[in-house]
């Protein structure tokens, strides 16, 4: 837990987190390693196979290869040039070579980043602790953070998000800590406890008991600031000394009514104390609020509606995990950190398989044990040799994700074509080749956006790292200010939050006019009124957010926000989650509001955006990449083979070019076969 | 509840609809697939229980919710306390209304006019105090949990209604924030259609005015020729590719046909644009009713902006009108068109506000007690249901939480509403969130 720190001594610490945690990896597979280890997955992948009577799909042609392993692996489709130059490449092992270059580039931290933050549930502008949370998992992916360290980190972190932002792991749930709970087992568990939070499973052997045993090794988390506290004292002592309301002294005191006389003293000291409190509690309000806490005295208990046996409503409950290891909790040793280190251990068999199944779904198109997060005791495994493999694997690479996925990148099954057959639902797969999918919605998202402005990949929303930096840095500040200074700060936070709220208030008054004029199709009036609205606003960020008044902003009810970014970046560098109704949505990217929640459906609204929608239309103007790419190429021919490698990533055959290259004389004929490419389901899926 | 139902359910229904084109969108916008669905949808819809046809509900066939997003303030709409002290009644007067012993605030003067048609509850509780959560609760009658996402009582209508037969989605939203819960964790068939603006109708519909016909079906040929071999290879083994091909000839037929005019207001006279209002609040209540007139079965309006903690009487002179222009107008138009009885008309909020006026001439957030309204559909009108104190700080009568309020959403569409819908996760859930039971007394 938190303990109060002077302030120096929190400076340096918050400056260690920050910058020092580079992970200690193991060091990456050899090629030689890589190829073993992917051909060991290949034979028992076979194994299975010849025990099936079953044969393995064929292995699929180049540029088939090249564009499932830039999606699959970067996240988006190759750009025409990236595509030429592969497939023109005459070196045999051209494929082995592609896969580690993606493994590498920044498009595969993209994506990544994308898959931890749908599973995370991540909201960039979530209160103060949200950007600090993203920024946090962006580093990780960017610094290739070990697995088993990434989640440690988060399950057991506490306090200040300033401080360690992976607390927003748990301020993502604030108030609903036994949800939490039923998450933490979901994510890195793969284990829906959810049910025994209010019964007993119905199907599994857990209780409800059992359930707030597992929730009782967190269960004195408090969501407020320690050092919040700390400094709410520190400014109400010293306002009281100033005002010369002295604590009683109760050395020396005797006799009855002495006693009662300096009794009657101290709750006048604690009256006048309490009214200074509360006065200056407003100033860290939200502050305060983001935060975590370990409170001794806060203990989990039994529901008042406990009907069990085993239990009375309201006894407390003692830690216990909810299968495998117990663990014995000594004297002093923080219960927080023994779950994280639990959850996390690699003895813990679950926490491996739960990881490589989910990274083979990711990389294959589906899990080897289907559902990859409702592992039970009687889970069938259609391939429990290629699991444990998989679990050696990832234990091998000391839980280095890209190494990992690396390999699975090297299989022979990766070359393979796609299972013309979707599998069952429920029933095993035996793997004679990946899953035909659609792209993810940030896939095409982030396909479109490198056809309307060439490569991307490099570009980043600066400002998520700088604003939580600065941030970051106001947190040190206000740690370091002398307390006289605080209490002047007091006063501008309150006028501050009313005169938010005014501008708020002026705001909303402007934008009903503007709705009655909208209606009334008064178009003068509503043009005056919008101009109106627009200058209160930049007015209102003016004032917000002036310069120097970091601190005051820092204090207010405003939340963290980062800048929304161009429409050149990628989707992983925009805060998240993407409103409803945008592109990103009607895809099927997530409202990240429960985990894993992105889809891959087809929706008329989503029909409709593709067909009348500006995001297609868009590409076949005359400025965005795509277009100055054909314009480049002079003949029909040439042009054609152009929209094929930047659409397709493949040449365009013998057919079709007769058929189509009489369309490329100029953009007014081109529009329709751009916008029907796109609108394919040779685009939209991944072969 | 039979094993038998949700296995059905959960396997092929479920399970088809959740890669066909039908799902996200409604369900039955044409297209073959509607066909295929009609004979489990009759058998669905079910017969009302006796029971509840007897109780007076079962009446309507459709809901217009209107949800005040902000907190309405009780005190100076539909529980004004015009004997409280100053510092409590504000600067609001009492109005008598078409009822004997009903008073609205002064700023309901048209609604007043329609009390007879109009149920009252004035004693919602509630134990939620912040925006996010307090919708949340009302719209679902749950309380936010992390770990799933319940289904709101559009979406628990429709689960348990059944499939209407119009081509037009059975749930639209108008205007509704960001965070509306949907179809929660029911399938994407009840996921609710956003319409943004209801003056600019259903988003992409049209054909871009740069695309003429021509060249629009030029690329709709192309888009096929292009596919050719992608489909020879996998239409017939995969579910996704097929819900792809419908979803275009349903996108396609849609932008033709006749129903996308129930999305378009300018076919309205000017003479209903004016009863009902200029504002975009009041634009989205005329849709709903055209949308309800051609059969959708749920439509959510949302009028945001009642958040007033400070200048209330101001804001009230100024919001509230726009209410009772749309919601009067909204009445009278049902009655009118024969609608009135088979169409539940709603008004929720997400909590009350504080009785007593704060320091900036405002209400702060009061889910202790709060007002809202049913009219229509088997509602019997003129009435006053529940009651606050003096002050109207506390329920002293009649306590409904929001389990009750979508308990009697559902009695008067006659669907079960303690039925029980297993959640993916395997857990139980209903519409009156296992504890509501429906206000009969509201019914005529």
């Amino acid at each position: 837990m938190l303990k109060i720190l002077p302030p120096l001594r929190l400076l340096i610490l918050a400056a260690i987190t920050i910058y020092v945690f580079p992970a200690l990896n193991a060091k990456p597979f050899s090629q030689e390693k890589v190829r073993s280890t992917s051909n060991e997955i290949d034979q028992l992948l076979a194994t299975y196979l010849g025990e099936h009577q079953a044969k393995a799909n064929p292995i699929i042609n180049d540029s088939t290869f090249l564009r499932r392993s830039y999606i699959s692996i970067s996240g988006r489709i190759p750009t025409s040039d990236e595509a030429k130059s592969f497939l023109k490449n005459p070196a045999k092992d051209k494929r082995k070579t592609l896969v580690d270059s993606l493994v590498n580039s920044p498009g595969y931290k993209s994506q990544m980043f994308n898959f931890w933050a749908d599973l995370l549930r991540l909201h960039t502008h979530q209160e103060k602790f949200g950007l600090g949370w993203h920024n946090w998992i962006r580093e990780s992916v960017e610094h290739n953070k070990p697995y088993d360290e990434f989640v440690n980190e988060m399950l057991s972190a506490e306090g200040l998000p300033s401080k360690n932002p992976a607390v927003g792991y748990y301020l993502r749930d604030r108030n609903m800590l036994l949800d939490n709970v039923s998450n933490s087992a979901q994510i890195f568990l793969g284990t829906q406890i959810g049910c025994a939070q209010c019964h007993d499973h119905p199907f599994d052997d857990l209780t409800q008991k059992q359930y707030y045993e597992f929730a009782a090794f967190i269960g004195d988390t408090n969501y407020k600031s320690d050092a919040a506290n700390h400094m709410l004292k520190r400014m109400t002592d010293h306002s009281m000394k100033k005002n010369g309301v002295n604590p009683p002294n109760f050395a020396d005191v005797k006799g009855k009514k002495a006693v009662k006389k300096i009794k009657e003293q101290q709750r006048q000291y604690q009256k006048e104390s309490k009214k200074f409190q509360r006065d200056y509690s407003t100033t860290f309000r939200y502050f305060s609020r983001n935060s975590t806490s370990s409170d001794p005295n806060k203990k989990l208990r039994l529901p008042k509606d406990y009907k069990y046996n085993d239990g009375e409503p309201g006894d407390l409950v003692t830690p216990q995990t909810i299968f495998g290891d117990p663990i014995k909790l000594t004297s002093g040793q923080d219960s927080q950190q023994a779950f994280a280190d639990w959850i996390t251990s690699s003895e813990n068999a679950r926490f491996t398989k739960v990881i490589v199944n989910r990274l083979w779904a990711k990389v294959f198109g589906r899990g080897i044990v289907r559902s990859l997060d409702d592992w039970s005791d009687t889970t069938k495994i259609s391939h429990p040799e290629l699991l444990d493999y998989l679990c050696k694997v990832m234990k091998a690479t000391d839980y280095d994700v890209q190494q990992f996925m690396r390999v699975l990148y090297h299989t022979r099954l990766f070359e393979t074509a796609v299972a013309m057959e979707a599998p069952k639902s429920s029933g095993s797969y035996n793997f004679h080749g990946p899953l035909l999918r659609r792209m993810s919605a940030e896939e095409i998202h982030d396909s479109l956006t490198i056809l309307q402005f060439g490569n991307i990949d490099d570009l980043q929303n600066d400002s998520i790292r700088t604003k939580w930096e600065t941030y970051v840095k106001n947190v040190d500040t206000l740690f370091k200010m002398p307390t006289a200074q605080l209490i002047e700060i007091d006063e501008t936070v309150d006028a501050r939050d009313k005169a938010i709220y005014d501008q708020r208030a002026e705001a909303r008054r402007l934008k009903l006019l503007i709705s009655k004029a909208e209606g009334a199709g008064d178009a003068q009036k509503l043009k005056e009124l919008q101009k109106q609205l627009s200058a209160q606003y930049a007015a209102n960020k003016k004032f917000i957010y002036k310069k120097g008044d970091d601190i005051i902003a820092m204090l207010t009810a405003q939340q963290l926000r980062a800048k929304g970014g161009k429409a050149s970046l990628r989707a992983s560098e925009k805060p998240a989650p993407a409103k409803p109704g945008t592109f990103l949505r009607q895809f099927g990217s997530s409202d990240r509001a429960i985990t894993d929640a992105s889809h891959t459906q087809a929706s008329i609204p989503q029909v409709l955006s593709l067909l009348n929608g500006t995001s297609i239309d868009a590409l076949t103007n005359k400025k965005t990449s795509l277009t100055k790419g054909l314009m480049q190429n002079k003949s029909s021919s040439a042009r054609l083979e152009h929209l094929y490698l930047s659409i397709y990533s493949q040449m365009p055959s013998e057919a079709e070019r007769q058929r189509y290259e009489p369309m490329m004389q100029n953009p007014k004929k081109m529009k329709p076969l751009i916008k029907a490419m796109l609108n394919s389901k040779r685009f939209l899926f991944v072969q | 509840m039979s094993n038998n139902h949700l296995k059905l359910d959960e396997l092929s229904r479920r399970g088809f609809l959740a890669t066909t084109a039908k799902s996200c969108f409604g369900l039955t916008i044409g297209g073959s697939a509607a066909s295929f669905f009609t004979q489990r949808a009759q058998a669905e819809k079910g017969i009302v229980d006796p029971a509840v046809l007897t109780a007076g509900g079962g009446k309507a066939k459709s809901v217009i919710y209107l949800f005040m997003s902000g907190g309405l303030s009780h005190m100076d709409t539909f529980d004004h306390k015009a004997n409280a002290p100053a510092d409590i009644r504000g600067k609001v007067k009492a109005i008598n209304t078409n009822v004997d012993g009903i008073q609205l605030g002064h700023c309901l003067p048209q609604l007043a006019q329609q009390m007879d048609k109009v149920a009252l509850i004035r004693s919602m509780n509630s134990t939620q105090g912040a925006h996010a959560q307090g919708r949340y609760y009302m719209r679902t009658g749950y309380t936010p949990r992390s770990s799933i996402v319940h289904p709101s009582s559009g979406a628990w209508t429709n689960k348990l209604k059944g499939e209407t037969n119009d081509e037009i989605p059975p749930f639209i939203t108008v205007n509704c924030s960001n965070d509306h819960p949907g179809a929660g964790f029911l399938p994407s068939q009840f996921t609710p259609l956003p319409i943004g603006n209801a003056s600019s109708g259903l988003q992409n519909s049209k054909r871009r005015k740069n695309v003429g016909d021509e060249e629009f079906h030029h690329q709709l040929d192309l888009r096929k020729e292009l596919d050719a071999d992608f489909d020879a290879r996998y239409t017939k083994g995969q579910k996704k590719v097929r819900a792809y091909n419908e979803a275009f000839d349903a996108a396609v037929k849609l932008m033709k046909s006749k129903d996308l005019a129930a999305f378009d207001l300018s076919q309205e006279s000017k003479e209903t644009h004016m009863i009902y209002g200029k504002e975009r609040f009041s634009k989205g209540v005329l849709l709903a009713r055209r949308l309800v007139e051609r059969g959708v079965r749920f439509v959510e309006v949302e009028y945001s902006g009642f958040d007033w903690h400070a200048d209330n009487f101001g804001l009230m002179e100024e919001r509230i009108p726009t209410l009772d222009q749309a919601l009067t107008a909204l009445l009278k138009d049902l009655e009118l068109k024969g609608l009135l009885d088979s169409t539940l008309v709603v008004l929720g909020t997400e909590f009350g506000r504080s009785p007593k006026i704060n320091s900036n001439a405002g209400r702060d957030h009061y889910p202790k007690a709060f007002s809202t309204l049913m009219a229509g559909g088997g509602i019997k009108g003129g009435q006053v249901y529940g009651s606050t104190d003096a002050k109207g700080a506390l329920v002293t009568k009649d306590k409904v939480i929001a389990p009750d309020f979508n308990a009697t959403i559902a009695h008067a569409l006659g669907v079960q509403h303690d039925k029980i819908i297993m959640s993916d996760s395997k857990r139980p859930f209903s519409m009156s969130a296992r504890e509501g039971k429906p206000i009969t007394k509201l019914f005529s």
